[in-house]
């Protein structure tokens, strides 16, 4: 039936349309000017140079990098070790239970993002919530430095990136059947024997993506290192918002990110290599 | 042997089981038979160690284990819907009970085939549960039960999810498969005919009591209570009183149909309000009373059900008590006798063919 698949093909011309004029053509371009040379008063002239992409590798700029990269898998991996309890805990407790919890997940999302952080920044300032409500059952005599500083950021991309975790490891674990927990507690096995061998690899999937969902939102964020981090958290991020707004060296911004790009790029290849997701059957591929 | 000793479950307020001693001998076929929500289930489920019990013990072996976990329990499940792992193939499937045990690989090699053998799942070793069709699925939960060698193998209406045919084929094996392995079943399932198949012995459930707990034959022929009666196959129900005691047996009176006799000795007392009953199946239908006959009531067909094999007839007393009334349609074509809906007919039976229960 030709007539059939040439309609398919109308169906995708509003998303391409969208794509080529919004991604591809905007992605060309910052490739173009990375690659171009920055005149004076930032005025870009389109002439070749590698100039920004040596400059990015030169020390200061590297140094961002790799502690971008840092905070990122710290992040990444405190997020999954507050997600994976959670997730495990909702994925096999009583159906009400289960709706308001994850009703509370994605209440979150109804509040701007902006407006959260300022709400976080009220909890954890020096007068703030927790500060006050320790000083006054005199726990603490001094408030506690919680933000401003590295504990601050990580507090801040926990809480962002939280339901990003949780739910993908949460929809792993409710899909299995509490019959199998059984099956191997039947079968001899302890209660750890049976979360190593059939829970854990029963929430590889959804473990994995939430990972990709963390780790990489995380490395290219500049919102939060700047509202919650300290002045010695700078991320990669930061500094491509500031050669774009404040150097206004946009060649130099351009080269940051498209080897952010580039890095973003490698992780999600080994992700679809080894997890692909348009395979939803495959569960685990060890 | 496994001993249940005042057994009992309750949720909250709500009861599930109540008071069940029982004791299964090494080696029996044991059934529990009842229908859904008759706490058949819990039972096993205790036994397995996945229900707290309320009150009351289990002894296996002499030893006690009614608080043990499941995994130090030396009994193995076969689940309902099988509970196969599914990132495991066949073969990993079967073995997890012996890698968890670090039995030693060479052993494992030769248990595993060995038990592939006895279940006939060979060439199947490294399918995944999910390429399995539902008969093959179920041999796999069986092996992987069965390959640690359990003192009581705990079988959860393993029959329930095949169709008609591979059930059936099923049942004959699995009946066949335990007169081999010699390991003490334990089978749960709301369907009679498997239980009366296979059961060495069976426990009638009702709600979280057992009502009886006797050889499929006895259950059958001999119920003890109106439910056990009504539930295994069909039964036809008369209120009597015992008008007559002798030592061949009783006579029943059932009012406005006449008097019943049944070879039958028991400790009813004369006057004593009983239930009668008989099986459709233990009656004939005849157009004239024959010349002599044990027991006898005049009747109309109302209604008639050919299903093949036999004829259900629906018979309206001349009290307007409605019975059912079953015939071989083989030996109805061999003696040329055919009756129709609104005709005059005479039902009898022999007085070894009732039983009386107690009316409490």
């Amino acid at each position: 039936m030709p007539g059939k698949i040439r309609e398919q093909y109308i169906l995708l011309v509003p998303p391409a349309f969208w794509l080529i004029v919004f991604f591809i053509i905007p992605l060309f371009i910052v490739v173009g000017y990375s690659l171009s040379l920055t005149g004076t008063d930032g005025v870009i002239s389109l002439r070749f140079t590698l100039e920004h992409y040596l400059v990015s590798f030169r020390g200061m700029y590297l140094t961002i990098f790799l502690k971008s990269l840092l905070y990122a898998v710290i992040t990444t991996l405190l997020t999954l070790a507050i997600a994976f309890p959670m997730a495990y805990y909702m994925a096999f407790t009583t159906p009400r239970m289960k709706m308001l919890l994850m009703f509370l997940i994605i209440l979150p999302f109804w509040t701007n993002f902006l407006i959260r952080m300022y709400s976080i920044m009220t909890l954890l300032g020096e007068s703030g919530l927790i500060n006050s409500a320790l000083m006054a059952t005199g726990i603490i005599n001094e408030p506690l430095a919680l933000m401003h500083n590295s504990l601050g950021m990580y507090i801040g991309f926990i809480y962002w990136n939280l339901p990003f975790m949780v739910l993908p490891i949460f929809s792993s674990l409710d899909r299995m059947d509490l019959s199998l927990l059984e099956a191997s507690l039947d079968l001899g096995a302890s209660r750890r024997q049976t979360f190593w061998r059939i829970t854990f690899p029963y929430s590889v999937a959804g473990l994995v993506a939430g990972i990709v969902f963390t780790f990489i939102p995380t490395l290219g964020n500049f919102v939060i290192p700047e509202f919650l981090g300290g002045s010695d958290n700078l991320m990669i991020g930061n500094v491509i918002t500031a050669q774009y707004l404040q150097v206004r060296n946009w060649p130099f911004g351009s080269a940051l990110s498209t080897l952010l790009m580039l890095v973003v790029m490698v992780f999600i290849s080994l992700y679809i290599r080894f997890f692909d997701p348009t395979k939803s059957k495959s569960m685990v591929s060890f | 042997m496994l001993v249940l000793k005042n057994l009992s479950k309750s949720y909250g307020q709500v009861s599930a089981v109540r008071d069940i001693n029982v004791e299964i001998s090494k080696g029996e076929f044991f059934c529990l038979l009842g229908p859904s929500g008759c706490g058949k289930t819990t039972i096993l489920r205790m036994i397995a160690g996945f229900e707290k019990v309320t009150a009351g013990r289990i002894l296996l072996d002499g030893n006690e284990i009614t608080n043990d976990p499941p995994n130090r329990r030396d009994v193995n499940t076969v689940f309902q819907n099988y509970a196969l792992f599914p990132n495991f193939n066949v073969t990993e499937n079967i073995a997890y009970g012996l890698k968890i045990k670090k039995v030693p690989k060479a052993e494992q090699v030769e248990r595993i085939e060995s038990v592939i053998r006895l279940v006939g799942l060979g060439g199947f070793e490294k399918r995944m549960p999910a390429n399995l069709s539902g008969g093959q699925q179920q041999r796999v939960a069986l092996a992987r039960a069965l390959i640690n060698q359990p003192r009581v193998l705990l079988l959860d209406e393993p029959l329930s999810a095949l169709d008609k045919k591979i059930a059936e084929q099923t049942r004959n094996e699995l009946s066949e498969l335990q007169k081999k392995v010699g390991i003490t079943f334990i089978f749960v399932t709301h369907n009679q005919t498997e239980a009366l198949a296979m059961a060495d012995r069976i426990a009638v459930m009702k709600d979280g009591v057992i009502e009886q707990c006797d050889p499929p034959k006895e259950i059958y022929e001999r119920p003890l209570t109106r439910f056990v009666a009504d539930f295994i196959g069909s039964m036809n129900f008369f209120e009597g009183i015992i008008s007559g005691v002798d030592e061949n047996g009783y006579t029943v009176n059932i009012p406005d149909l006449g008097p019943v006799t049944l070879s039958k000795k028991g400790s009813l007392p004369l006057g004593a309000r009983v239930i009668y009953c008989m099986r459709p199946e233990r009656q004939r239908i005849s157009l004239m009373g024959p010349a002599t006959y044990e027991n006898g009531f005049t009747g109309i067909i109302r209604r008639k059900d050919y299903l093949g094999e036999i004829t259900k007839f629906t018979v309206e007393l001349s009290n307007g008590k409605i019975i059912t009334v079953v015939a071989q349609n083989y030996l109805l074509q061999l003696s040329n006798e055919f009756y129709d809906i609104g005709e005059q007919i005479f039902v009898t039976w022999s007085k070894t063919s009732g039983e009386v229960i107690h009316a409490r």
